[in-house]
């Protein structure tokens, strides 16, 4: 999985470089909004994380530029810049995240895993989170090396939340998930789904855990804390 | 309206009021004065005329003997006990020839022959009545040949001036006093007219603060002699605009160029293998991360006036900030609930703004609860949201404070640097708002903000 960082900050590259080897990746780095654009260009990356304060120029430019040249491109925007119309304008040009300096590495890191996921990038068929694995071809889950068998429409809230890793699904989306599943929607539903699904995991010693947010919905965490 | 020293209303009326008071007065003694004479003038010729009259009745006989024979109604006059009226008559070499009264005729008596035409006299404590009178002799053709006729009555010159005087001050001193009434209230009324604009100008400057730079103090309608003020107050607001935005700029330059170092130190500390200082040093790089955060939050609401009229559906915002923050909040060890009315609840806001209101007091209502609790969320249909921990709640005397900008609780040891609720209390007051802190029904503190409902 090969990435492209456009940074011109040197310890952030460092730092970002070393942390995303660690989980994984090829990082190459630029400094620069023009090298970046010919990088993006010449080579296939998988995703690219772009500053948009450059020395050469503005990242949103940039995005745009490639884009309306129809590379697709995941792209994460890095920015110190946290102002709504600042998000706005770099979502628009064509971002497809956006992270705050300062930020978690952590974070990122799981950013860029989620942008990976998203249906039709690299990690779009096999979805993961601690050592629960979710193959979204075959449709089928396992815990470590493990099979674990779910019917259908548990299948289907358990891919949502590990596609939304770390962040909360409101229960409505979920609704529309197995909305057509079944025959009928018991408003209680989603509850007991998620119910069952959280039994199963933990028999099955699965490291994630499902959350509720009352009032809202549910999230998957890594792991319990 | 409340009289001052330093009143133009109340100096003004005040002079007016001594100025017409005067001026009354003065009328007045000029009218007695008046009166007066006009009242002796008009008794002199009264008692010619009376001479003139009565000396028909004065008469000589075949026997060389002067009488007087008054009408039965004068005698009565002449004659009465009260001697309101006295009458004598001399002939030109001085002899009485006729008299009313012994005691007139003993003082004629004492006279010099009479001459001239007309000479008015006048008596004080005269006789035995000690009344004042006055007098006129006159020289009048009589059929015997010329006599000097002395009239005099009892004196009620000042009875006349009198009854002139009250009958000018019944009918006209008063209004004297009309008039100036009338003055006073004109003076008043163009007073209050003039300062009208004066007193809209006051109220603007009231609202005039560190968050209101903007505002300049009108010039419409002001009287041009407080327009020089007014011009100089408005230039001094432009400089301290002035000031006040350079500040500002500073303040959201510095938390901005704070952030790339603070981006590098806290992946430079993530990117170390765990141990006990290096999760104290995490922790000390987060607190440093949410203080930029929030000097930048308010660098830019003290910045732009933020729109506040937005049609906005507050469940759907505070559902936005819960989903948002509740990952931070489990692993800050305790869980967001959420409590809303099944349909959207319209107001007019901000939306962006009341999410970073709401955000702030999330997390403070997180930094507080006890670990392993919820912190509940609640919205209601009529415009309020509400955050409720349950933690040790808030001292009384600490709820006065605690939106002020840096204000921290004594003892309390968490992040942040008590910038939060104060960005709370900014945003809910730029949307004439309320905010509202008591104690939630489980323990802990739960802080209302009331929003005004989209009508």
């Amino acid at each position: 999985m090969r990435l492209l960082l456009i940074e011109d900050e040197d310890r952030i590259v460092e730092l970002l470089k070393a942390a995303l080897e660690r989980a994984g990746f090829a990082v190459d780095a630029v400094g620069a909004a023009a090298a970046g654009e010919k990088a993006l260009a010449s080579i296939g990356y998988d995703a690219a994380i772009l500053d948009l304060g450059l020395p050469d120029g503005d990242g949103s430019r940039l995005l745009t530029r490639i884009r309306s040249a129809g590379n697709r491109v995941p792209v994460l925007i890095l920015t110190a810049r946290d102002s709504i119309e600042d998000r706005v304008e770099g979502l628009d040009a064509g971002a497809d995240d956006y992270v705050v300096k300062p930020f978690a590495v952590s974070e990122l890191v799981s950013r860029i895993k989620a942008l990976l996921r998203r249906p039709g990038s690299a990690l779009g068929t096999l979805l993961e989170a601690g050592n629960l694995v979710f193959d979204t071809i075959g449709r089928d889950v396992r815990v470590g090396k493990t099979p674990l068998a779910m019917p259908r429409h548990e299948l289907a809230i358990l891919e949502h939340l590990m596609r939304r890793l770390g962040r909360v699904v409101p229960r409505a989306v979920l609704e529309e998930k197995i909305y057509g599943m079944e025959e009928e929607l018991e408003s209680n539903a989603i509850p007991v789904h998620v119910h069952h699904l959280r039994r199963k995991l933990a028999d099955a010693g699965a490291t994630p855990v499902i959350h509720t947010v009352r009032g809202i919905g549910y999230l998957l965490i890594e792991k319990s804390i | 309206m409340r009289l001052r020293a330093h009143s133009l209303q109340a100096q003004l009326v005040l002079k007016l009021a001594a100025m017409f008071s005067l001026a009354a007065v003065l009328a007045v003694c000029a009218v007695v004065y008046e009166g007066r004479q006009a009242a002796k003038t008009l008794g002199d010729d009264e008692l010619e005329e009376r001479a003139i009259q009565l000396t028909r009745f004065i008469s000589r006989g075949a026997d060389g003997v002067w009488r007087l024979e008054l009408p039965p109604r004068q005698r009565q006059l002449y004659y009465s006990a009260a001697r309101t009226r006295l009458l004598a008559a001399r002939t030109a070499d001085g002899a009485l020839v006729v008299s009313t009264d012994a005691e007139f005729a003993a003082e004629l008596a004492r006279w010099p022959a009479p001459a001239g035409e007309r000479r008015p006299f006048r008596f004080e404590d005269f006789g035995s009545a000690s009344q004042d009178y006055n007098g006129i002799t006159v020289r009048v053709q009589s059929s015997a040949g010329p006599l000097w006729v002395s009239v005099a009555a009892v004196s009620d010159a000042d009875a006349l001036a009198y009854g002139i005087m009250k009958g000018f001050i019944v009918d006209v001193a008063w209004s004297i006093f009309l008039f100036a009434a009338a003055m006073l209230a004109v003076a008043v009324w163009s007073i209050r007219r003039g300062l009208k604009p004066v007193r809209a100008a006051s109220e603007m400057a009231e609202g005039i603060g560190p968050n209101a730079t903007t505002v300049r103090l009108p010039t419409d309608d002001l009287p041009a002699e407080l327009l020089p003020l007014v011009a100089a107050v408005n230039a001094g607001l432009d400089r301290l605009e002035q000031g006040f935005a350079v500040q500002r700029q500073f303040t959201a330059n510095a938390a901005h160029e704070l952030r790339t170092p603070l981006a590098i130190l806290t992946a430079g500390l993530d990117a170390l293998d765990d141990g006990p200082e290096v999760g104290k040093l995490r922790d000390d790089a987060a607190r440093m991360n949410r203080l930029v955060d929030q000097l930048l939050r308010v660098a830019r609401l003290d910045s732009v006036a933020i729109d506040v009229a937005d049609k906005t559906d507050l469940r759907a915002t505070a559902a936005e900030v819960v989903e948002y923050l509740s990952p931070w909040a489990l692993a800050m060890h305790c869980t967001l609930g959420f409590d809303a009315p099944s349909a959207p609840v319209w107001i007019r806001g901000n939306a962006p703004a009341l999410k970073d209101a709401l955000r702030n007091l999330i997390e403070n209502a997180v930094f507080h609860t006890r670990a392993g609790t919820e912190v509940t969320v609640a919205v209601s249909a009529s415009g309020t949201v509400s955050v409720a921990d349950r933690g040790p709640g808030i001292p009384e005397p600490d709820v006065a404070h605690i939106f002020e900008r840096f204000w921290r609780g004594k003892g309390v040891s968490r992040p942040g640097a008590g910038l939060g609720l104060a960005i709370v209390a900014e945003i809910v007051r730029a949307h004439h708002g309320e905010i509202q802190v008591t104690g939630a029904s489980l323990g802990g503190a739960l802080i209302r903000m009331k929003l005004p409902l989209y009508a």
